[in-house]
């Protein structure tokens, strides 16, 4: 019985060790990027005439990303969970870690243009869609510096 | 100076690049650039670089019309060379006198050829690409994949470095005919005329 515990324990161990804290955060952090994705996406569709324009779902978006972007993501940027210790994982470059404030710096500008949105957002498509240019910006602005191609 | 009297031919100004031609090149060369700085450089909302992608993806559309039906000197199959001709271009290439070749050169041919490859692979990766900002989606991103789309992203960006390593080699060879060899092929492409010596042709 014992000898068969031990022997469970061993073939579940590498398991957990695969499965640790730095994976954590980065399916953590893809999560935080896909919810703003998500709620971009919804003004993005509306935007583009996938969908119809509904001022309650564009304002609820925009106040979506205005609570995204005030987010705390230091936990997120845990040390060691770069595209360099995680290859397969992840495309956030390993400079990120070298310039963090400038990384919140560009976080604080999605909030901006999060509140410039969520200002326009129940206004009507076109007000809408132009305050989008922003918020794509904002993503751009990050993508262009921190994420690999 | 030159010796115009060996035993293959005289060297004749003749009119070799026609104006068609000669205004796509100048129109590739704007549109190339003003994509790519835009592209590395320019506002956040990408619209004029469309534009000028859309631009230079007409331009190729010619080029490959031009290669297949245009004049004599334009078309592919003038420019063709076989590894023969190519290696023993190659072998004279650092000879201190003008090639005074009819047209691109067995060597200046291959980066023809290999340019409008990767002009075409750009602007198809480009029409692909989903950078992941909402904004700058390309228009035919929708009809593939996310994955393929954001695929085309990074290989938009790669394309990139080598459009830009393309376009260097260009100027370095450009400048290595003119002071080395003391050939000038950049007049030749504004006038459309060049001194040659026809026996040059494989």
């Amino acid at each position: 019985m014992r000898k068969a515990i031990i022997t469970a324990i061993a073939l579940a161990l590498p398991t957990t060790l695969a499965a640790g804290p730095m994976e954590d955060t980065i399916a953590a952090r893809q999560g935080y990027f896909k919810l703003l994705g998500a709620n971009i996406g919804v003004l993005a569709s509306m935007a583009k005439g996938e969908r119809d324009y509904e001022a309650a779902a564009a304002q609820a978006a925009a106040g979506n990303l205005v609570t995204l972007s005030n987010y705390k993501l230091d936990h997120l940027f845990m040390p060691g969970t770069s595209a360099d210790d995680f290859p397969d994982k992840t495309r956030a470059l390993a400079k990120i870690w070298d310039d963090l404030p400038d990384v919140q710096s560009k976080v604080a500008d999605l909030n901006k243009a999060a509140l410039a949105m969520q200002q326009v957002a129940a206004n009507g498509k076109g007000e809408m869609a132009g305050a989008l240019g922003g918020v794509g910006g904002a993503c751009k602005a990050c993508h262009d510096n921190y994420r690999a191609k | 100076m030159f010796d115009q009297t060996t035993k293959s031919g005289a060297i004749e100004e003749i009119r070799l690049w026609d104006p068609a031609l000669r205004l796509f090149h100048w129109a590739l060369v704007v549109c190339v650039v003003a994509a790519w700085l835009l592209g590395r450089f320019g506002p956040s909302i990408m619209t004029l670089h469309f534009y000028f992608g859309y631009a230079v993806i007409a331009l190729l559309a010619f080029r490959v019309i031009w290669g297949l039906f245009g004049p004599t000197a334009a078309r592919f199959s003038h420019f063709l060379y076989g590894p023969g001709t190519t290696l023993r271009y190659m072998a004279q290439i650092g000879r201190r006198e003008p090639s005074y070749w009819p047209g691109h050169n067995p060597v200046g041919a291959l980066s023809v050829f290999v340019l409008l490859a990767v002009l075409i692979a750009q602007a198809v990766t480009g029409l692909y690409t989903d950078p992941d900002d909402f904004i700058n989606v390309g228009p035919l991103a929708d009809t593939v994949d996310r994955d393929t789309a954001l695929a085309a992203a990074g290989w938009h960006y790669r394309l990139s470095l080598v459009v830009l390593a393309l376009v260097v080699l260009h100027l370095v060879a450009i400048a290595f005919y003119r002071l080395w060899k003391r050939e000038d092929l950049v007049r030749p492409m504004i006038t459309g005329r060049k001194a040659v010596r026809r026996d040059r042709q494989a």
